[in-house]
């Protein structure tokens, strides 16, 4: 009897496990965590976006009138996260060890860099997770500025078509917003 | 009396003994006055035994009785085939029970999904927006750093220039073929 209810129990802690998995974007192979990297964040300076799957698929939604290819993109993403903050001085090498170190552990979990650019006071990685398909499953950006000490780190999670990034950056704009900018401007 | 009749006197007691030592029984009770008060002895056991009701006994108390016993464990079976005995065995209203609370628990997580779905308000789908685009264009702008950094300095030096070079050059022997 004990048997059986335990494997009863066994059988409804499995169907949760896998419901609750449904949404877990961690285990994708898009996904990682900079957790090593924001604990340097002090205080209040610094700024956050995180736009999870439910949000991205509304947004799919809304775009999905306007312009198709848009709106197929947005509803494969899984998670848009990007956090900007500035450092102390005296944090300023162990931010570039451990971005460095984020860099071999990227490499190493088989993430390419596919642009590193240094200026004089600017250092950015680029490093993008692919299936062997045209399309990408995860976007790492790590930026680091010398001169304003600010530390900027972009993980996009999900189906990312290359060709869409610079047409999301330049021509996104849902019809909606303008309504709702407007509704806003008069003090709703 | 021996052993033997004794033995079919219990199995008689206790409904266990075949027509043919029935009989035999029969015949002795009604020849032996002996054997038939030792058949009514047990017949009362027999009839005080039925009258226990079926209880069901600890897992501990079961194995310890068995190896009291030196009875051998039963094989255990599989995962699987305990899973599938958990919606066949008996009795049926426990794996009828078994499939109701898997029901349940499927009809919670699939069904009732769609009503759980947060509702965000315009304010907030606009926030998402402004900012899933801010993110696309903090990459965008990365690439094109690149891409112009590429055009404007790796182009021009390591294959404008020399490409240039060639191609004067070429005019030159050109020109020069044009003379002769």
């Amino acid at each position: 009897m004990k048997r059986k209810i335990f494997i009863l129990f066994f059988l409804l802690l499995t169907a949760a496990g896998v419901s609750a998995q449904k949404n877990d974007y961690t285990k994708d192979p898009g996904y990682f965590d900079f957790s090593a990297i924001t604990s340097f964040m002090s205080g209040d300076k610094g700024s956050e976006i995180m736009v999870e799957e439910p949000l991205l698929k509304m947004l799919a939604k809304m775009s999905g009138d306007k312009d198709d290819e848009l709106s197929r993109q947005f509803s494969e993403l899984k998670l848009i996260r990007l956090n900007s903050f500035n450092i102390e001085e005296k944090d300023a090498e162990n931010v570039e060890n451990k971005i460095a170190s984020i860099d071999k552990e990227l490499t190493a979990k088989n993430w390419d860099r596919i642009v590193r650019t240094k200026s004089d006071s600017e250092y950015t990685n680029i490093y993008v997770k692919t299936s062997g398909s045209e399309k990408f499953l995860g976007i790492v950006v790590t930026s680091i500025n010398h001169k304003t000490k600010n530390v900027s780190v972009i993980n996009v999670v999900g189906s990312i078509y290359p060709e869409l990034i610079g047409k999301i950056a330049k021509d996104f704009n849902l019809p909606q917003m303008d309504k709702i900018k407007k509704g806003m401007g008069k003090g709703k | 009396m021996n052993d033997k009749i004794v033995d079919k006197i219990i199995n008689c007691a206790y409904r266990d003994a075949g027509l043919f030592t029935k009989i035999q029984i029969f015949i002795l009770t009604m020849k032996d006055r002996e054997v038939k008060e030792l058949y009514c002895k047990y017949r009362a056991t027999a009839s005080e035994v039925r009258k226990i009701k079926e209880d069901e006994l600890p897992e501990r108390c079961v194995e310890k009785i068995n190896e009291n016993a030196g009875l051998k464990p039963s094989k255990d079976t599989s995962f699987f085939t305990d899973i599938v005995i958990l919606f066949t065995s008996k009795p049926m209203i426990a794996s009828f029970a078994a499939f109701v609370l898997l029901g349940i628990l499927i009809t919670a997580i699939y069904i009732k999904r769609p009503e759980q779905q947060i509702e965000y308000s315009q304010e907030e789908i606009l926030k998402a927006g402004n900012d899933a685009k801010l993110v696309f264009e903090t990459i965008n702008k990365a690439f094109e750093k690149t891409k112009n950094e590429i055009e404007e300095e790796i182009f021009k030096d390591k294959i404008a220039m020399p490409l240039n070079k060639s191609l004067n050059k070429i005019s030159k022997i050109i020109s020069k073929g044009d003379i002769k």
